[in-house]
């Protein structure tokens, strides 16, 4: 009778293809002939590697980048990657003089703003950060010494060859235009029906967030010191037909957690005056949140920041000279954002893919059900299985950067993490209690911080050496919720780099950006991990 | 206009030749045969009858797209299809074999020069990837013995590699 076994190797193999890398293993390990056949195949072992890693193979149409790429090749990219940002080991360093604190990162592309007319700047400048053997720098590929207007901040996006610069609020304090332009060469866009977008109300807003998924532009206009129901609005536009497919005000931030669906932190107004902060999970096109999640407090911060890098919804389109790591178009499983609360001295990690997962499970209940908002989550509901905290005197408040898994932060302190917070109102009834060894953490200068929220380990794979992690802290939490103990645990892995007198680290799927002061200037400096 | 394919156990098929032409191999054959039938020695009738029932059925559909692999992962079955696949394991296992002898490699190859692993992956939309995608639903989320049972696969590591794969475990556990 034929079987798994009677099949053609490579038939098993696109069997096996379409298993997690948990089933892929678990294939293995039922005999000889298996565990050879998946120790063998390059295509199989980049699956675990990848989900080692936090990252999975991307659905994505048919690009041009992964088929001059072979899987083995692919593969060993991905573990040279990998070990180097284990040991966080750069392999090349460049500098990039500073001129202005406005940057942005995506697709192997570093834009920075140039030429400041304070607080506004009129010029970008955009770098290649793929560094290669012969010429250890980030050489310039594009620069707009001066665009035609003031601008406030500014975002783009390779694969569609976009860029969008929000005009600053310099004459008229309410007007919130976006210019859409094409990246490679600064002029309208022509796949744009409207050149310049007009963000809706009459708020006056000093800040924007700018994030664009495929074909979705949001931005959000924020003030940092009004903060109520008539301030921050988020737009979400259909930017190529210029369609308004969202506006809401109150909203203090926002990440995409899937090209097609956002979380956004809210202040809501109770009866009795009092204002509060939450979470809503909406679908781009649905007017109310999905999901609505509290937060542990009952009290809006001053200040809450989202930070998260943008969902993948395409490979890099190509580009001349440019070839980005063979794997850093792949989706990552384990992604979190970062909620940023000033006055709270906290930063919450929350991870996307249970939220995604309360998401679905909301719109399908409400496809159910006449009654709307009836998705509402306690923070003892969601909040344990989903997120992580830190005290803000641990890491210095602002200067967080995320990308998939990873989170950047600097810190100027040893103790990195409290190992006895007392309980009480003031930590909300929250007792964290972690085993890490920070006798590696040396005091004195800033340390640059890179929180890996995958923690795997694969030291068995392929008879490999067994990688060291700088400190592996067991983040362990225990949770009163009405006299019952919830003890969750949070995959995290923590590694420091080099004392350097960094100001602010960005990362990225292959680099770390510091800002520091040198002899010379403050620099950007780019590290790359990559090969 | 139809052509006639004999099975290996004897039996001859009368088939249309748009259904024939959703058969990379037979396409291929039918050129060079002429009028005379096309044999098909790896092919019992039983296993015919169920490829052509499919071939039938998504006669009218387009040519699946080439892809590099990546989005084949997905396990989503269609519903006739699933009706389709549902036989027993042996059947299940045969179907697969005559798609990948029948459908894909020599087309493939010759008309893609695309590395190997990208070709076979490409067998998208055809008998043998939902016969794939099966097999691969039969073995999600279970363990080791159950799938040992499922496949008739006898356990021969040492106590040595016992180990080793326990320590593997471990780490496999939630994925």
């Amino acid at each position: 009778m034929p079987s798994l076994h009677s099949l053609p190797t490579e038939l098993v193999e696109i069997i096996f293809s379409k298993l997690s890398a948990r089933d892929i293993l678990v294939c293995s390990s039922t005999c000889q002939y298996l565990r050879l056949l998946v120790l063998e195949s390059s295509l199989l072992q980049l699956i675990i590697e990848l989900a080692v890693s936090g990252l999975r193979l991307r659905n994505h149409a048919n690009g041009t980048l992964w088929q001059s790429i072979s899987v083995h090749d692919r593969l060993n990219a991905l573990r040279r990657s990998e070990t180097r940002w284990r040991n966080l080991n750069p392999k090349y360093i460049a500098r990039i003089p500073l001129e202005q604190f406005e940057y942005e990162v995506c697709d192997g592309l570093f834009g920075h703003g140039i030429s400041i007319a304070h607080p506004w700047f009129r010029g970008i400048e955009i770098n290649r950060i793929g560094l290669s053997d012969e010429n250890q720098s980030c050489p310039v590929w594009r620069r707009y010494d001066d665009v035609g207007i003031f601008l406030a901040d500014f975002s783009f996006d390779l694969a569609s060859d976009l860029l969008v610069l929000a005009a600053a609020p310099i004459q008229h304090r309410t007007a919130k235009d976006l210019h859409l332009r094409t990246l490679s060469s600064n002029v309208d866009h022509p796949l744009v029906t409207y050149p310049i977008l007009r963000g809706p109300g009459s708020e006056t807003w000093l800040n924007t967030d700018i994030k664009i998924a495929g074909t979705y532009l949001a931005v959000h206009f924020g003030h940092p010191t009004f903060i109520g129901p008539e301030q921050g609005r988020l737009c979400i536009w259909e930017w190529q037909t210029g369609d308004l497919l969202h506006t809401t005000t109150s909203t203090s931030g926002f990440a995409f957690l899937s090209p097609a669906s956002v979380a956004a932190t809210f202040f809501i107004e109770e009866e009795n005056g009092d204002a509060v902060t939450e979470i809503g999970l909406f679908r781009i096109g649905s007017k109310e949140p999905i999901v609505e999640l509290e937060l542990p407090f009952r009290a809006h911060p001053t200040m809450c920041s989202v930070l998260s890098d943008r969902p993948l919804v395409d490979a890099p389109s190509s580009l001349s000279n440019h070839s980005p790591a063979p794997f850093m178009a792949d989706e990552t499983a384990a992604k979190v954002f970062v909620l940023q609360m000033d006055n709270f001295n906290r930063h919450i990690f929350v991870a996307v893919k249970p939220l995604l997962e309360l998401l679905d499970a909301g719109a399908l209940r409400s496809s159910n059900s006449a009654i709307p908002h009836a998705n509402r989550y306690s923070w003892t509901e969601w909040g344990p299985p989903s997120t992580f905290w830190l005290q803000s005197h641990v890491i210095e408040p602002g200067y967080t950067s995320v990308s998939g898994s990873r989170v950047c932060a600097v810190s100027h302190i040893k103790q990195l993490f409290d190992t006895n917070v007392p309980s009480g109102e003031e930590n909300m009834g929250i007792v964290r209690s972690c085993t890490l060894g920070t006798e590696n953490v040396r005091p004195g200068a800033t340390t640059i911080l890179v929180m890996d929220f995958n923690m795997r380990s694969i030291e068995y794979l392929n008879g490999r050496a067994g990688r060291t992690d700088l400190f592996a802290p067991n983040i362990r939490w225990e949770i009163d919720v009405e006299g019952e103990t919830m003890i969750s645990t949070l995959p995290f892995r923590a590694f420091q780099i080099e004392q350097v007198p960094y100001i602010e680290a960005i990362v990225t799927p292959d680099h770390i950006i510091g800002i520091r002061d040198t002899q010379d200037g403050t620099v950007y400096e780019v590290l790359q991990f990559t090969e | 206009m139809s052509i006639t394919i004999v099975t290996s156990d004897n039996e001859q098929f009368c088939v249309e030749k748009l259904v024939a032409q959703r058969i990379a191999l037979i396409e291929d054959m039918v050129e060079n045969a002429g009028d005379r039938p096309i044999p098909l020695p790896n092919v019992t009738a039983s296993v015919l009858r169920k490829i052509l029932e499919y071939c039938e059925h998504h006669k009218n559909d387009p040519l699946p797209p080439y892809d590099d692999g990546s989005r084949s992962r997905t396990t989503h079955i269609s519903e006739w299809d699933q009706k389709f696949i549902t036989v027993d394991q042996e059947m299940l296992f045969e179907i697969i074999l005559a798609a990948n002898y029948l459908e894909m490699k020599p087309l493939l190859y010759v008309r893609l020069n695309v590395p190997r692993v990208q070709c076979l992956t490409a067998c998208n939309a055809v008998a043998g990837d939902i016969g794939c995608k099966t097999v691969a639903n039969m073995i999600k989320g279970k363990s080791p013995e159950e799938i040992r049972k499922l496949f008739n696969i006898v356990n021969n590591f040492t106590p040595e590699e016992e180990a080793q794969i326990r320590k593997e475990a471990e780490w496999a556990e939630d994925r």
